[in-house]
C-alpha cells in the first residue's frame, strides 16, 4: 500500500471538508431509512465557520489503526505487542482512544486488546461491525485509559455499529461518544443516521471506513438528508476503503494524518470541540 | 454464571487464575461478578478482571462502584461473545454505606436472538434499602428497554421469602428456586445460617426454562457459592 504524504492528503481532505460545509444544509433526515436521498435541495442550516487557529485545550485525538483493506484481521502478520508499546510510550498529547479496525473477536481466544489494556493500565472495548459468529466476529477493538458507563449500539440486518462514551477533559468537561462502522452502502448510512443522527449532531464522532466506490454517493446522501454535521475523508491509493470522520457541526476534524509505527499503519485523527 | 468473589478474591490471595480455571471448566456465555477490585492497594494493583478475560478469552467490562484504595471496586461482567451495547448505573442511597453499581450488556447469540444480562450487588443495610436499590435498578433497566429478554444476576443480599425477593417478583421470575442455598460456602470460619443470597432473575416472567442450575461450593475462593445456570428462552407469541 502506498500512503500519501500528509500534504497531499490535506490537499485532498480540505476541499472535501469545504464541500461538506457548503452542502451540509440538507433537510431533516429521512427517517424512513431510504437510501437514494431526496431531491429537496438545500435547507436553512449553515454550519458555523471553522476558526483558522485551533484552541489547543479543545483538541482531542483518536488513533485509528487500519489497513483499509476488505478482508483479514489487522493483527494477522502484525504484532499486537508493537501496538501495546506504542500506546505505553506515546507522549503527550495522548490519544483518547486507540481503535484497531478488524481486530476481530475470536471466541475463547485472548483478544489482543485485552493484553493491551493489561499492559497499559487501560480498558478495552470491542465495537462489533459484523454479525455475531460462532467463532470469529468482525469488529474494531478500542483501548482507552478512560472508563465508560455506556456503549451504544445497533445490531440489525445490514448494520452493526457501536460507539463508546467517554468523559474527556477539554477546556470544559465534555462527553463524547466515539463510534465506528464500515460503510459499504448508502443504505447503511441511512440506517445509521436513523439510529444515531441526533447524537451525530451533538456529541457523537464516527471514525470508520467507507467503500471508496460508494463515497461520493454517501456524501451526496448526507448532504441531502442530514444536517448539523461535518464530514471528512482520507485515503490511500489502491485500497478499497477510505477513512471517514463524521462529527457534529460543533466539532471539526482538524486533520487525518497517515502514520506508521514499525509495520502498523494508522491514522491520527485530530478533532476540535467548539464551546 | 454468578460469582461473588469476596473482596476482590481475598481468600486466594487476589489471584485471578483459580477463578479463570473455574470459568474455563464451565464455559459460560456470561459471568456476572461482584466485589471485584481494580488496580487498588488491597489487590496489589492488579487488573484482576482483564487477567481473567485474558485467560478465558472473554470480553470484560468493569462496572466501578467507587474508587477504593487508589483503584476501583465494583461489579463486572465477562462475555463469551462481543457485546454491542452496555450501560452502567450507580445507585447512591441515602443512609447506604457505599455507592453500588449495576452493569448490563446486550449480546447477540450466533444462532440468533439478543439477550441482556445485568450484574448487580444490592444494598444490604436493611430490607427497605435493598428494595429501594432494586427499584432504582428496575426503573433504569426498564426505562431503557422493556422488550429484550433480560437476566438480572448477582448478590441480592436478601434471603428467599424476604421482602426484597417478594418485591423482585413483581417484575422478575426467580429461576433458581429449589436448587439450594448460596451462602455461606463451606468455610469453617463462617457460621451464618444457610440461605440464598445469589439469584438469577429473568424478565419477562414467562418463556424461560432451566436446562440445568448448579450451585458450586468453592470455599477456597469465596464465602458465597457460585451459580452456573443453563437457560433457554422461547418468546411468547
Amino acid at each position: 500500500m502506498t500512503t500519501r504524504t500528509t500534504i497531499q492528503f490535506l490537499c485532498r481532505v480540505w476541499p472535501m471538508l469545504l464541500l461538506a460545509l457548503a452542502t451540509a444544509c440538507g433537510p431533516t433526515p429521512d427517517n424512513g431509512g431510504g437510501g437514494g436521498g431526496n431531491e429537496n435541495g438545500g435547507g436553512d442550516y449553515v454550519a458555523p465557520e471553522v476558526p483558522e487557529t485551533p484552541v489547543t485545550a479543545n483538541l482531542f485525538r483518536v488513533d485509528y489503526f487500519t489497513t483499509l483493506e476488505s478482508e483479514g484481521s489487522y493483527f494477522v502478520g502484525r504484532d499486537a505487542g508493537v501496538a501495546s508499546q506504542f500506546i505505553s510510550t506515546q507522549e503527550a498529547p495522548r490519544s483518547v482512544v486507540y481503535m484497531f479496525d478488524r481486530c476481530d473477536f475470536t471466541v475463547g481466544s485472548k483478544q489482543p486488546a485485552v493484553q493491551m489494556a493489561l499492559d497499559n493500565k487501560a480498558f478495552c472495548y470491542f465495537l462489533q461491525t459484523g454479525p455475531t459468529e460462532e467463532q470469529t466476529t468482525r469488529g474494531t477493538a478500542a483501548v482507552s485509559r478512560y472508563q465508560t458507563s455506556s456503549v451504544v449500539g445497533v445490531y440489525e440486518e445490514g448494520l452493526h455499529l457501536s460507539g463508546v462514551t467517554f468523559n474527556v477533559g477539554l477546556s470544559k468537561p465534555t462527553t463524547i461518544t466515539l463510534y465506528t462502522a464500515r460503510f459499504d452502502t448508502t443504505e447503511q448510512v441511512a440506517q445509521a443516521v436513523e439510529h444515531f443522527g441526533v447524537d451525530w449532531q451533538n456529541n457523537g464522532v464516527l471514525v470508520g471506513s467507507v467503500a471508496v466506490e460508494q463515497k461520493e454517493a454517501i456524501e451526496k446522501w448526507l448532504a441531502a438528508n442530514f444536517e448539523g454535521y461535518r464530514v471528512a475523508f482520507a485515503g490511500s491509493e489502491g485500497t478499497p476503503y477510505d477513512v471517514v470522520v463524521l462529527c457534529p457541526a460543533l466539532m471539526v476534524c482538524r486533520s487525518i494524518e497517515p502514520l506508521k509505527t514499525i509495520n502498523l499503519t494508522y491514522w491520527k485523527v485530530t478533532m476540535e470541540k467548539f464551546f | 454464571m454468578s460469582m461473588n468473589i469476596k473482596e476482590g478474591g481475598r481468600y486466594c490471595g487476589f489471584l485471578s487464575a483459580p477463578f479463570a480455571e473455574l470459568i474455563n471448566q464451565h464455559k459460560p456465555d456470561v459471568v456476572c461478578l461482584q466485589e471485584v477490585d481494580h488496580r487498588n492497594a488491597r489487590n496489589g494493583g492488579r487488573d484482576w478482571l482483564h487477567e481473567v478475560a485474558a485467560a478465558t478469552g472473554m470480553m470484560p467490562y468493569f462496572c466501578q462502584s467507587m474508587t477504593y484504595q487508589g483503584g476501583g471496586f465494583g461489579t463486572a461482567l465477562l462475555c463469551r461473545y462481543p457485546f454491542h451495547r452496555l450501560t452502567k448505573i450507580i445507585t447512591t442511597l441515602e443512609g447506604a454505606r457505599e455507592p453500588r453499581s449495576t452493569g448490563w450488556l446486550y449480546f447477540a447469540l450466533p444462532e440468533g436472538g439478543i439477550v441482556r444480562v445485568a450484574s448487580t450487588h444490592l444494598a444490604l443495610e436493611s430490607s427497605q434499602m435493598t428494595i429501594r436499590h432494586l427499584a432504582d435498578v428496575n426503573s433504569k433497566l426498564f426505562a431503557e428497554d422493556e422488550s429484550t429478554p433480560t437476566l438480572l444476576v448477582g448478590d441480592f443480599n436478601a434471603a428467599e421469602g424476604s421482602d426484597p425477593i417478594s418485591y423482585a417478583a413483581n417484575r422478575w421470575v426467580d429461576l433458581g428456586r429449589g436448587y439450594g442455598n448460596t451462602y455461606p460456602s463451606s468455610r469453617e470460619d463462617i457460621t451464618y445460617a444457610p440461605c440464598r443470597l445469589d439469584y438469577v432473575m429473568a424478565y419477562p416472567k414467562t418463556g424461560w426454562s432451566v436446562v440445568s442450575y448448579e450451585i458450586l461450593d468453592c470455599p477456597e475462593l469465596s464465602d458465597h457459592r457460585f451459580i452456573v445456570a443453563e437457560l433457554t428462552y422461547t418468546p411468547n407469541n
